[in-house]
């Protein structure tokens, strides 16, 4: 074999790997964004099937702010649809989020409710499934930005724009979220 | 609510005062041994010494004579050192003990105790085979509600050489040595994450040693990239599963983490196995040990400070905070 042909060769072997190699990380990494939406999907499902039970151990105490649970409630039914886009499906959880903070802030108002050792334990629980979800989306976004890093570095975006890799958002929390106290702080 | 201030002075007033005493009554009748033993020598020196080196025709005995003084040496220097670990041990007994079960009750002190080899172990904090492991002063117990245990460890590993002349030298190496820290953590999860000092990047710059660090040829599971560029500066997370390692080390626990590394300005190193936080903080000082000279109002202090400086970790880290599931 000629000396040229051989040097072709190499570089066309050499460029079949560098695309092989670069389209299965490219592939890898969208499968761990959408792995990771999965789990803050699955923590957001946990904390819609809470609402019923948050509901039924305020209502005897909140009379007076039943529209806030009414809300609460058919948002959770919003929620659990199965026809929700990923965005439709942030955008409901944000406003169920919004609705619990602010019954948990209203249920300050009754000491004897934040006393009862079922409101206790939902609360508990209801802690636990808020840090789930932080520590779910905390790690869709690591995965987010290192796919996101990966599509927009030479030479792997040229690879990415043309099998269609498209660059994904950040979950962003709702604004309220950063302002309100956690819910956790009940108990202190 | 009274002072830590106010508590202790009442503490040294009303239950640390006998103690002291008797220590420092202790403490005198040693050094008065010491002292005797010290005269015996000299006298034993001063009836043998001459003898040995001015009459010839003694012969052998001469090196008998000789050995006497020297024995008396040998044996006062030796009564000294175990008369002073005796009053070491006769303060931790009967005042350090006094001193943690009154900054807890629920807090035991034991200065024969340390953690064990195979609790330290299972940390997966250090990865070396152990040759040698001791330990003394240990606190366990419960401090405000949060099951602990804490002491000093030393863990050595050893290599051999043989020279030229095949003479064997055995040189022992620390695998660690410092206070160590099994807490309770106030969460659960399932799999095994490590903090560990971030050698790798610190040593051979960003590029290397992120490329190192995930080649990972030397500890269990991953590494995690943390959001807290702070945090990530000092510490390099490894673990099983990032959502749980993000679960467990939330956004306030690593600024507490940067806060307690500046404190103790040293490499520490965090592990969450069994349901348990294990702190490994390197120091190359002797904690827990009875203070030089008086033992006054203002020494006994700054024992009670000493254990405070690790207890308060539990403080600090927030591992006293109960709001998840796990109670």
């Amino acid at each position: 074999m000629e000396t040229g042909t051989l040097i072709v060769l190499v570089i066309v072997v050499g460029f079949v790997l560098l695309v092989w190699l670069g389209y299965n990380s490219l592939v890898y990494k969208r499968n761990l964004v959408d792995n990771a939406f999965a789990l803050i999907d699955t923590q957001l499902k946990k904390r819609c099937d809470l609402i019923p039970n948050l509901v039924a151990s305020v209502k005897t105490y909140m009379k007076h702010e039943s529209s806030t649970l009414t809300a609460i409630t058919e948002l959770r039914s919003k929620a659990i649809k199965p026809d929700l886009s990923a965005a439709e499906r942030v955008a409901v959880n944000n406003q169920i989020t919004d609705a619990m903070r602010s019954i948990m802030v209203q249920v300050e108002q009754y000491p004897d409710l934040k006393a009862t050792d079922s409101f206790q334990q939902l609360n508990r629980s209801l802690n636990e499934v808020e840090e789930q979800l932080s520590a779910a989306r905390r790690s869709y976004n690591a995965a987010v930005t290192d796919y996101n890093t990966s599509i927009q570095s030479f030479p792997v975006n040229l690879l990415a724009s043309a099998f269609h890799f498209q660059k994904r958002e950040l979950f962003q929390i709702a604004e309220s979220e950063r302002a309100v106290p956690k819910v956790g702080e009940l108990f202190q | 609510m009274e002072s830590l201030e106010e508590s202790f002075r009442e503490l040294y007033d009303t239950a640390l005062q006998g103690p002291v005493a008797e220590v420092l009554e202790f403490r005198k009748q040693k050094r008065a041994e010491s002292l005797k033993l010290l005269r015996n020598t000299g006298i034993a020196a001063v009836v043998c010494v001459p003898p040995a080196l001015l009459i010839p025709s003694l012969g052998g005995f001469r090196i008998a004579l000789g050995i006497i003084p020297a024995a008396f040496l040998i044996f006062s220097i030796w009564r000294y050192f175990t008369g002073k670990k005796e009053v070491r041990r006769l303060f931790k007994a009967r005042i350090l003990t006094k001193i943690v079960s009154a900054i807890d009750p629920e807090l035991s002190f034991d200065q024969d105790n340390c953690i064990s080899e195979s609790d330290f172990r299972s940390t997966g904090l250090f990865q070396e085979r152990i040759d040698r492991y001791s330990g003394e002063d240990c606190v366990s117990g419960s401090y405000h509600g949060v099951k602990l245990i804490f002491s000093e460890i030393h863990a050595e590993y050893k290599t051999e050489s043989v020279d030229g002349k095949g003479h064997r030298t055995t040189t022992w190496h620390d695998i660690f040595k410092g206070v160590f820290l099994i807490a309770d953590f106030q969460k659960d999860f399932n799999t095994r994450t490590f903090v560990v000092p971030d050698v790798a990047e610190n040593l051979f710059g960003q590029m290397l040693g992120n490329f190192l660090q995930k080649l990972n040829l030397v500890r269990e599971g991953r590494i995690i990239r943390m959001e807290n560029p702070e945090f990530e500066k000092y510490y390099a997370v490894y673990a099983h599963d990032d959502v749980e390692a993000r679960y467990l080390l939330s956004p306030s626990l690593m600024e507490r983490m940067v806060e307690l590394r500046k404190r103790f300005d040293s490499q520490i190193s965090f592990s969450f196995t069994d349901s348990c936080m294990n702190i490994a903080i390197p120091s190359a000082r002797d904690f827990f040990e009875m203070p030089d000279g008086n033992l006054d109002y203002d020494s006994l202090k700054r024992c009670l400070s000493e254990f405070l400086f690790f207890l308060r970790i539990v403080d600090e880290l927030n591992l006293n905070v109960r709001i998840w599931s796990k109670e």
